[in-house]
């Protein structure tokens, strides 16, 4: 009796083994290819993460196909999830180091791994690409030589924004962000900025909910009792939703100048649909109508590959798949060093744009698209819209030199 | 100073919340009731309940784009979530009813993992906008406000659903029969009553309004894969404070949340993250079953206890493994790289952390869902030590003992008055508080980005030579702690355990005991959080969080409780397939959740435990030897 | 002065009056039972003298000391021993064990980290769990034991302590006949030659009417009769109580106590 129980339920187990097993990507190494370990929240964050890592796996692809790097090597991407977690990241960054051993690492989505994940880099004196985290105190206060950023930092967007309002004059602002960093810092530059930009602006209040659990209702009655003239947003992903049918219902956002970061971008205003808020002031990433032949030749080459459109984290994967093999081969090397000496000021013609790595604070100068958001064919996207080279948005060299300090 | 209108309105916001809140946790609570398991899939259920109705409805609009189908809709989603808990039930939970509560609560963790993984899978990671009601779409003038006229129709849900399920627990046979075993499960049993069914029936309940909860919330939120999450908690707090198993207590909890957070952002911006948890901790502190609870029925019946029974000796077979074990660790930096040597070190942390949960929870019965508090708290201790006093490592990782020790004790003091699943949610509620300061605190704990650079001294500062401190510390914590299981104090927590009544009528003062227990376990976590800080050269809210707790839980149940050495082979197991699972795929929560299942399944007493009782067979079934002291 | 008296014991629940002016005493070495049909209210009283219940009103003094306010551990030091309705018992432990946690308890070790606990105290609790004839299953797990050696158990545990006053509970429900008759005798002789005051609520009347030396009979809270065996039983309102005047407890003593040789 006891003996078929015990069976039935080893049968069990040893399923799941050869389910695991049948899942894993076995990759085989051909020649000798160059590897670069590329961590982020695959799984939690897929609806950011999944685009990024297509669009770097296509530009890994025609990079192959195009001869590889350093002279006829293949690059070979490892990904690996990061656990969204700092601890988790860590070791998932150790074990590509000496496991699979990576010429340098990329990637990282949440702002505290990034941080750690710099840390470590620091530590072991590797190069990190820090693709996507927007903190700035991964450039400024705890930048370190070993960790580049790529995407422009919460500081270069908000500034932005700040700027494409300021001819609005707006005096009564109020601001609503996500309690963590990201929200809080976003919320810190925008009341430094729009006192330089609109000296006699006012806060009239704030509302920072809690990630992923806003109390829509309770948020935008609070919002609309502080009766500002314009509304700072950095929401995002699920509590932007609802904070939009909610403000949309009450009238939240009527008669008003609502600016927002990052809304603009496909994996969060796709999600709103029909119910897009027309007019606010956003950055973001319009790419149906960037008209540039490169970026047109990107967009086909992505559909027909994954039968879907790109998104913001699609681009930034092309682009940094990019910027890895100019990378490499100006540095003609995996040495650390080498890597180090040629990301400095490295210059990379991208899809977006002309693109410099700055030595100065360790940040690239991609920009971000500003513009409206609108409607089109039921779907929100954006009007009026203009790229902005972030160069023109980057923290100024003295306030870098104050906050890095090596 | 905000005019009456919107003080009104607010209130009207307040009771809108109050009414989701309520739907979910009244399922939650009817569930527990019954059969008493921590059901942490409910959140899955949850968010099923949304996914089914933003995919469901819009088709069901083809039919007719009116308020009578949206419903049917929503009630049709609620419908399907409640056919996947009777699923759940069948499939999992009916063959696990007789293991300990802790392995049935780690069964639907395991749950939680793997539907995470699923609906990403099936629904994929965008979040996905349900339709509005059509009808509710627009709002309501109140007194110069626009009120939504959905939140009016919520407004009016909470209290309907209230009014159904009291008919369906009055005039109903299922009702009575719930009502029933949740004052008292074993006259349930004893009167006769086909409990499959009605367990059966309780979990179609309890995850249909799970799975309602969910689809009302789609006119206002879209669905997305981390809703279970962020639902959870919250719908625990409610049963809690409202009292497990009290379905009005839980309408009288959601109403007094609803409130605090519509007017709690007002005060404090930032002050939900941490606001319910507060909450739960005071009411807990002043009344110990919530506010309609009732204490347990008091059986004074002899049930084994769930946790270690009997302490014997190692016998040959131990000895070899356990010194081959030891002299591998010794040996591992020569014979592993140096991300073995990391893994290692991590394991060994862990393994402190999850021996000293042992300690409360086996030994004890004292069961802790808040233990990553005192590991975060050593953690942060050295952290902040090294990085904004600049003391060195060494004085920094003996302060942490100190600093975790001193927290629990602090806690401790409330907690140890408490018994059963209250005293785990107050746990759980320090734990969040402790979270939410390290979170909140920017200046001084550097906020959710947390300090970097929290590494070695230089002496210490090769991989091999920290993973001996690491070794030499947390074996060394593990002994002393083991050793006091085996001494008076160790069998006198045991005692009071098993009978609180008995340690008390021979003079043992068992709420002292406890709260030096608590101490002591806190001080461990403390111990082993530093340790970790220094090898992971960070400190974040993470180490604090409520899946850090849930890790350990985890590890230990894995591994087996009713052992003494059980949570150490959890820690690493659990570590290492974690580790095993992470670069094979990017679904590796599915695995890991499938794996926690099969675990509960084929040991339904942890891999020690189903080793012991494999052992236990294989000697009986040699030569019988008379007078044997049996037991493991 | 007696060993325990009790004044003017009462409490109610809710409306329930469950004990009401109730006033006894009982000497050392002498053996009273609290008799009374189920629900007067004999538990209540035990607990309220074992101190597991606070009273509404009066007073409970153990050898000229008040002990009304003291909760259960201390009123244990001060020796009052006792076992419980459904026994209480270490599971997870030892027969042994169970007893020597009485004593690492009686000799204040409860908080000692480093000596093995089980080497502790073993002979002392071996000699009790000997006197209690249980000597011979000291080593096996109290979870195994059938339910009247786990009264027995109890009985030692609450021995170690070194009691003047036993409190017992229905120390033979559950228990057969024969089993019954040799508990009560064997607690009989160790009241007797330890001069222990021995306090006992009982369904049993024979373990009753053969081994108490007093008798008090509880009626919805109240005491209305109390005295000698033999006048108890004589008792009008008693005979009325337990059913239509049959005599109670005929059975003579001798006899019970010849079934308790082994």
């Amino acid at each position: 009796m006891f003996g078929k129980r015990l069976l039935q339920r080893s049968v069990m187990a040893a399923a799941v083994v050869v389910g695991l097993a049948a899942t894993s990507e076995a990759v085989l190494a051909q020649g000798e290819p160059v590897k670069i370990g590329e961590l982020n929240s695959y799984g939690r964050f897929a609806a950011f993460a999944v685009p990024y890592r297509n669009g770097m796996q296509l530009a890994q692809d025609e990079i192959n196909a195009k001869g590889g790097v350093l002279k006829g090597r293949k690059m070979e991407i490892v990904f690996r999830d990061d656990g969204s977690t700092p601890g988790d990241a860590v070791r998932v960054a150790e074990e590509l180091l000496t496991r699979e051993k990576v010429a340098f690492l990329a990637g990282t989505f949440l702002s505290n791994v990034g941080l750690a994940v710099a840390d470590f880099a620091n530590q072991k004196k590797t190069l990190f690409l820090a693709t996507e985290p927007l903190t700035d105190a991964i450039t400024m206060a705890q930048g370190n030589k070993y960790t580049y950023r790529v995407r422009p930092s919460t500081f270069m967007q908000t500034k932005m924004l700040v700027e494409a309002v300021k001819a609005k004059g707006i005096k009564k602002w109020a601001i609503v962000a996500p309690n963590y960093e990201y929200g809080q810092s976003a919320a810190a530059n925008f009341k430094k900025l729009i006192k330089i930009a609109t000296p006699d602006a006012e806060i009239v209040g704030e509302q920072f909910p809690a990630l992923g659990k806003i109390d829509a209702g309770a948020t935008v009655a609070a919002l609309e009792n502080m009766k500002p003239q314009g509304i700072f947003n950095v929401l995002f992903g699920a509590d932007l939703t609802v904070f939009v049918r909610e403000g949309n219902t009450r009238g939240l956002f009527e008669k008003r100048t609502v600016a927002s970061l990052l809304t603009g971008e496909p994996e969060y205003i796709l999600p709103l649909g029909e119910e897009t808020p027309q007019g606010w002031i956003v950055t973001g990433y319009p790419w149906e109508e960037i008209a540039d032949p490169a970026h047109k030749a990107f967009v086909a080459a992505y559909r027909a590959k994954y039968n879907d459109t790109p998104r913001l984290g699609s681009l930034l994967g092309y682009v940094v798949g990019y910027m890895m093999k100019d990378l490499l081969d100006k540095a003609g090397s995996t040495d650390t060093d080498k890597l180090l000496a040629a990301l400095n000021d490295l210059k990379v013609n991208t899809i977006a744009g002309p693109v410099t790595m700055r030595a100065l604070d360790h940040q690239s100068t991609l920009g971000a698209w500003v513009g409206e958001t609108t409607i089109k064919d039921k779907k929100g996207t954006m009007k009026n819209w203009k790229y902005e080279d972030g160069a023109k948005y980057v923290f100024p060299e003295a306030e870098v030199k104050a906050a890095r300090k090596q | 100073m905000p005019d009456l209108s919107f003080l009104l309105l607010q209130t009207l916001n307040g009771l809108a919340s109050a009414s989701s809140l309520f739907i979910i946790a009244a399922g939650l609570t009817i569930v527990f009731g019954v059969t008493r398991i921590v059901n942490f899939a409910h959140g899955s259920f949850y968010m099923l309940g949304a996914y089914f109705a933003v995919t469901l409805i819009p088709r069901l609009f083809d039919i007719d784009r009116s308020f009578p189908i949206f419903f049917a809709g929503v009630l049709l989603a609620a419908l399907g979530v409640g056919l996947i808990g009777v699923l759940m039930e069948l499939v999992l939970l009916r063959r696990i009813y007789r293991v300990p509560e802790l392995f049935q609560l780690l069964a639907t963790f395991g749950v939680v993992l793997a539907v995470e993984d699923l609906v990403l899978k099936i629904w994929g990671p965008l979040d996905i906008l349900g339709p509005r009601a059509p009808g509710l779409r627009h709002a309501v003038e109140i007194l110069g406000h626009r009120f939504p006229a959905y939140e009016l129709f919520m407004i009016a849900m909470g209290p309907l659903v209230l009014g159904l399920l009291w008919l369906l627990m009055h005039k109903t046979r299922f009702g009575v029969l719930v009502r029933a075993a949740t004052q008292d499960r074993e006259m349930v049993g004893a009167l006769g009553v086909n409990q499959a069914l009605l367990f059966t029936g309780t979990l179609f309940l309890g995850a249909f309004l799970a799975g309602l909860g969910g689809a009302l919330q789609t006119p206002k939120l879209a669905a997305n894969p981390h809703m279970d999450i962020s639902i959870i908690a919250e719908a625990f707090v409610v049963t809690v404070v409202g009292g497990m198993g009290s379905v009005p207590g839980a309408f009288l909890a959601a109403l007094i949340i609803g409130q605090l957070q519509a007017f709690g952002i007002l005060i404090f911006p930032k002050i939900t993250l941490v606001l319910v948890f507060l909450l739960m901790a005071l009411v807990l502190v002043l009344r110990p079953w919530g506010l309609l609870g009732r204490p347990e029925a008091g059986h004074g019946r002899v049930v084994l206890p769930e946790g270690i029974l009997g302490l014997k000796p190692f016998g040959p077979a131990e000895r070899i493994l356990t010194g081959g074990l030891a002299l591998i660790l010794v040996l591992l930096p020569w014979v592993g790289d140096s991300y073995l040597t990391k893994v290692v070190i991590e394991v060994l942390c862990f393994a402190l952390a999850a021996f000293s949960l042992n300690f409360l929870i086996g030994n004890g019965g004292l069961v802790s869902f808040g233990h990553a508090a005192y590991f975060g708290l050593g953690a942060y201790g050295a952290g902040l030590l090294v990085t904004r006093l600049g003391v060195p490592m060494e004085p920094a990782l003996l302060a942490t003992p100190v600093i975790a020790g001193l927290g629990a004790a602090l806690f401790g003091f409330f907690v140890v008055r408490l018994s059963g699943i209250y005293l785990a949610m107050l746990t759980l509620a320090f734990a969040q508080i402790t979270y939410a300061v390290a979170f909140q605190w920017v200046e001084v704990t550097g906020g959710d980005n947390g300090v970097v650079g929290v590494w070695p001294s230089r002496w210490a500062a090769s991989r091999e030579v920290y993973y001996y401190i690491v070794l030499l510390v947390s074996a060394a914590a593990i002994l002393v702690l083991r050793r006091s299981i085996y001494a008076p104090f160790g069998y006198t927590l045991r005692g009071a355990r098993d009978s609180v009544v008995r340690a008390d009528a021979i003079g043992i003062d068992v709420r002292t005991h406890r709260w030096v227990a608590f101490t002591v376990a806190g001080a461990a976590a403390g111990l082993a959080g530093g340790l970790f800080a220094f090898a992971k050269g960070s400190i974040d809210p993470t180490l604090i969080s409520i899946p850090m707790s849930i890790d350990f839980l985890v590890m230990i149940l894995v591994g087996g409780i009713q052992t003494v050495l059980g949570p150490l082979i959890g820690a690493a197991f659990f570590h290492s397939i974690k580790d095993f699972f992470m670069p094979l795929t990017f679904y590796w929560r599915l695995l890991l959740g499938l794996a926690i299942i099969a675990i509960v399944l084929v040991f339904p007493r942890g891999i020690v435990g189903g080793f012991e009782s494999v052992k236990a067979r294989v000697s009986r079934a040699g030569a019988r030897q008379g007078g044997e002291r049996a037991g493991a | 002065m007696s060993l325990l008296s009790v004044e003017q014991l009462g409490k109610s629940f809710g409306g329930v009056v469950a004990a009401r002016g109730v006033t006894f005493a009982v000497d050392a070495g002498k053996l009273l039972a609290v008799i009374g049909p189920n629900g007067a209210g004999k538990s209540t009283i035990f607990n309220m003298v074992g101190g597991q219940l606070a009273p509404d009103t009066g007073r409970v003094v153990l050898a000229g000391e008040d002990i009304t306010a003291t909760p259960p551990r201390h009123r244990w030091r001060l020796g009052v021993g006792r076992t419980f309705q459904i026994a209480q018992t270490f599971v997870s432990m030892t027969v042994a064990e169970n007893v020597q946690m009485a004593l690492i308890s009686l000799n204040r070790r409860t908080r000692a980290w480093w000596p093995a606990a089980g080497a502790l105290y073993r002979d002392e609790a071996v000699a009790l769990l000997e006197r209690v004839g249980m000597a011979d299953n000291a080593d096996r797990p109290c979870s195994e034991l059938a339910y009247g050696d786990v009264k027995r158990v109890e009985l030692a545990i609450a021995l170690a302590g070194t009691p003047k006053l036993l409190l017992m509970d229905e120390p033979t429900a559950g228990m057969a006949p024969k089993e019954r008759a040799q508990l009560m005798e064997l607690t009989a002789g160790i009241a007797r030659e330890r001069t222990i005051g021995v306090l006992f609520t009982e369904h049993d009347m024979d373990a009753v009417f053969g081994h108490a030396d007093d008798i008090i009979v509880l009626v919805r809270g109240e005491i209305i009769a109390a005295g000698r065996p033999a006048e108890v039983r004589n008792n009008a309102r008693v005979r009325q109580v337990y059913l239509g005047g049959t005599e109670i407890g005929a059975r003579p003593s001798s006899q019970a106590a010849e079934a308790a040789q082994p």
